[in-house]
């Protein structure tokens, strides 16, 4: 027991530490005082400027009532649910649209929730086959390995909140020379490679549990759904195409048009990256076995978003295609690694091999075994690019002239006026509704989303 | 579901049944532990009262839709790299609980660990332990049980089984399990085809034509070695020399004219064929490759013992025998100078196995072959000499013939003495006065 709880508090601390190292990097030592601690980490988007040290106890907060609502989740019957990973996933996305969109009402409390539910969504899911059981009994038995789950499950969770997490470090207005920038380069690598060495360490026992059996997140019916929710979403917006087809000016009509400008890089992101990088990935898998990669890739991936927050760019830079591309490379070489070294046994593969074919050419041959992981993979990309699209958005650090979803919370959000509920809700539960779609049509095989 | 009257009996102290087909559909008597092949460190599986299977998430019973306990000894995925400790962890634990049945299937183990379990298995039997043994191999049946069930049909006293088979079935196991006590004669002298220098212990070469069974270990360990041999998986320490000339390794630097010299027949658990691609198709491609006319293709699934109609289905529809004539059929398109096999029968019926085993030494031609992991009734049958294999390495190598009258190593020991066992039983009835050996 004492192992779990400290297995918890490290993990809690590992988020918590990652957020202060980031901070401590990219802030001149001269100001590393409570007063420089104002802008810190997650959240001055989200809290009053007055805020100091309080984002700080957010961050600690939050990792830590994520363990007793991972525990109330693990007695939930629905946590074993097929649809639960995604929907829980695609949660935070309403949840901090919202937070957004309020932002400047009172905040922590909300803030504390989405930080906490994202914890404890990390800690949860791994062990959603044990649902049901006392929780006593499913953590007694195996508290290294939990540990050793946390330790890699954290990495790929946080990949997604990395970018949002870069994108507020943007306000604190810190860093803006050639030098605080390559430390923060440099900072984030460090941060990537020990993450990374302490899931390859975590290795041997989180093999053990992958290897446990796990109810399936994909099920025909609602990989149907996931595909209904996204062809609705594309039909709304085919129909905004068309002239007067929503009232003009409407919230309606900009809410329909709104996912363009978010969608159409995104796909773009994935069309390139599907075949470079699912390629490059199902080869590297098919000829070695190395593990310890993926979590480093991780937590690499999420380095361009970082970057890209910087940029404020009026319209689409070079840069900003690499850092909408970079990630989706990450995630869909990852996808293709994963299924690669799931192939690379298989006798027919061996027999390939014994007739010369290897390298690109073997990845080509493999590649009709590997679709399915491959577009799963794609549509589940799709979905975490989409999110941290928004949300640098929603925040003002999209593109300049288009209007998106996230464009139309920051715009709900005004300048001191009354909030409007309806323009606050309405593009929150859309954005969130699609990528929800997206997560179901990607929802995994055996691990959980 | 039938009733299974014959168990009644067997539940009396230290008797043991061996149940001789390949799949279980009985229910089994309250009280019964089931130890399947696949079991792992989390132990046995109690029988449900009511037929089916409690299968235990953790447990890996191979149940199968019907209820069933698909007691296939060899036909498990068991990689498992430790050779069988956690099954033998499993057994212990099994054994510790006292149940009122244990119903057991063994896994592909290496020959010493092999005796070890048996010598517990007797051991706990002596105790006044039940045991109920699902198996194809009647040396291993007769090994531990007196009397052996072959469904449908009574128990009978595995002697009379042997010396009356009551059906073809019985017929086959018994052939199967017969050890000769002679190889095959020696082949024509021929140019050395194949040879290790240092590679898996022993310096080792196959002539032309010449048959080499290379037996002993557990499959996870044949695996390896035959990865190594084909030039894939771990890196060999020593040389390997194919028609003379020491061939590059890995196997993606060797010319095209090495890489179809050497031929690898895997087990049809590894999935030797694509599953998307049909017979036919992967023949012509395979064909086309080596440039070799179109035509052969029906030749040669008339030859491996196919309907050319079955050139248009994939894998997953051919049943398992049927895909290891396709992989032969595969194999033999490149005009091999070496067939390497691993476990090539492996979860096969073992009347099949030796008819699989048959075809490819009469189909091989000059081809040189060399057998990893078949049964040693059924590899003395077809090979001019015997190799054992311990941990990896090859500790003893002779011919044949002399290789089953007189063995060195403990392992070959073990393993030649197990497939004697109803060689031994029928020679026991002949002369009642060594019915002493054997235990």
């Amino acid at each position: 027991m004492l192992a779990v709880i400290g297995a918890l508090l490290r993990a809690g601390l590992g988020f918590l530490l990652g957020g202060a190292l980031l901070y401590l990097l990219i802030t001149p030592p001269a100001d590393w005082s409570f007063g420089a601690l104002r802008g810190l980490a997650a959240l001055p988007g989200l809290l009053p400027a007055e805020a100091t040290l309080d984002s700080l106890l957010l961050l600690a907060g939050g990792a830590l009532l994520g363990v007793p609502v991972a525990a109330l989740l693990l007695r939930l019957p629905a946590l074993a649910h097929p649809a639960f990973p995604a929907v829980a996933l695609a949660f935070p996305a309403w949840v901090l649209a919202l937070l957004l969109a309020l932002a400047w009402s009172p905040g922590p409390a909300m803030a504390l929730a989405g930080i906490g539910w994202t914890a404890a969504l990390a800690y949860a899911l791994p062990w959603r086959a044990a649902t049901g059981q006392p929780l006593m009994a499913v953590l007694r038995r195996a508290p290294t390995t939990m540990a050793a789950l946390l330790a890699v499950q954290l990495p790929l969770e946080l990949h997604c909140g990395a970018g949002g997490l870069a994108a507020f470090l943007v306000q604190a207005k810190h860093w803006r020379r050639p030098e605080e920038s390559l430390a923060l380069l440099l900072g984030w690598l460090a941060l990537a490679l020990a993450i990374g060495l302490l899931a390859r360490l975590a290795e041997p026992a989180a093999a053990r549990v992958a290897s446990a059996p796990r109810p399936s997140t994909a099920t025909p019916g609602l990989r149907q759904l996931g595909l209904g929710l996204v062809l609705l979403h594309l039909g709304a917006a085919l129909l905004a195409l068309l002239p007067q087809a929503w009232p003009a000016g409407s919230l309606v009509e900009r809410l329909m048009a709104g996912g363009w400008p978010l969608v159409l890089p995104v796909a773009a992101a994935i069309a390139v990256a599907l075949p470079l990088g699912g390629l490059a990935g199902l080869a590297y898998g098919l000829h070695r076995a190395s593990p310890g990669l993926p979590p480093l890739l991780a937590s690499l991936g999420a380095l361009p978003l970082l970057l890209a927050a910087r940029m404020e760019p009026e319209e689409p830079t070079r840069a900003w295609w690499l850092a909408l591309l970079l990630p989706a490379l990450a995630g869909l070489f990852h996808a293709g690694r994963t299924a690669g070294a799931a192939l690379a046994p298989q006798g027919f593969v061996l027999q390939a091999r014994l007739r010369g074919t290897q390298g690109l050419a073997l990845a080509l041959a493999m590649l009709p075994h590997a679709a399915a992981p491959l577009l799963a993979a794609a549509a589940r990309q799709a979905a975490l690019l989409l999110l941290a699209l928004a949300m640098l958005s929603a925040i003002g650090m999209a593109l300049q002239p288009p209007e998106d979803w996230g464009r139309l919370l920051l715009y709900a959000r005004g300048r001191g006026g009354p909030i409007d509920p309806v323009a606050v809700l309405l593009p929150a539960l859309w954005l969130g509704s699609l990528v929800a779609g997206l997560l179901l049509l990607g929802a995994k095989d055996r691990t959980d989303g | 579901m039938a009733e299974a009257p014959t168990l009644a009996p067997l539940l009396a102290p230290g008797a043991a049944l061996a149940v001789l087909a390949p799949a279980w559909p009985w229910p089994l008597p309250p009280g019964t532990l089931l130890l399947p092949a696949e079991a792992d460190a989390h132990g046995g599986l109690a029988a449900d009262p009511h037929g089916g299977l409690a299968a235990d998430p953790h447990g890996g019973l191979a149940a199968d839709a019907h209820g069933g306990l698909a007691a296939d000894a060899h036909g498990g995925q068991a990689a498992d790299t430790q050779g069988g400790l956690a099954w033998r962890n499993a057994l212990t634990a099994a054994l510790a609980a006292r149940p009122g049945l244990l119903a057991l299937a063994i896994p592909p183990l290496a020959p010493l660990a092999l005796a070890e379990v048996l010598a517990a298995l007797r051991q706990a039997r002596r105790a006044g332990q039940a045991l109920l043994l699902l198996t194809e191999d009647l040396n291993l049946a007769t090994a531990l049980a007196e009397q052996a069930w072959l469904p449908p049909g009574p128990a009978q006293p595995i002697a009379r089984l042997l010396s009356r088979p009551p059906n073809p079935t019985a017929r086959d196991l018994v052939a199967a399990a017969r050890l000769p006590s002679a190889g095959p004669p020696a082949p024509p002298p021929g140019r050395g085809a194949l040879s290790l220098h240092g590679v898996a212990g022993l310096p080792l070469s196959l002539a032309a034509g010449e048959i080499l069974a290379l037996l002993g270990d557990d499959p996870a360990g044949r695996r390896q070695l035959a990865l190594t041999l084909a030039g894939l998986g771990a890196a060999p320490a020593g040389l390997l020399a194919l028609d003379g000339h020491a061939i590059p390794w890995p196997a993606h630097q060797r010319r095209a004219a090495e890489l179809a010299a050497l031929q690898l027949l895997l087990p049809d658990h590894a999935t030797p064929l694509d599953p998307r691609r049909s017979l036919g198709a992967a023949l012509q491609g395979r064909l086309h490759s080596l440039g070799q006319p179109a035509a052969r293709a029906a030749e040669l699934l008339a030859a491996c013992g196919l309907d050319p109609e079955r050139a248009w289905q994939t894998p997953p529809q051919l049943t398992p025998v049927q895909r290891q004539r396709a992989q032969l059929a595969l194999a033999l398109a490149a005009n091999p100078l070496v067939i390497l096999s691993q476990d090539w029968t492996a979860g096969l019926p073992i009347a099949a196995a030796a008819e699989l085993l048959g075809l490819l030494a009469r189909l091989r031609g000059r081809a040189a072959w060399l057998m990893l992991g078949e049964s040693l009734p059924l590899a003395a049958r077809h090979a001019h000499r015997l190799a054992m294999l311990d941990q990896g390495r090859i500790v003893e190598a002779g011919a044949t013939t002399a290789l089953l009258a007189r063995q060195a190593h403990p392992a070959t020991t073990a393993l030649v003495a197990l497939a004697a066992t109803t060689r031994r039983l029928a020679a026991a009835q002949v002369v009642p006065i060594t019915a002493a050996a054997i235990d």
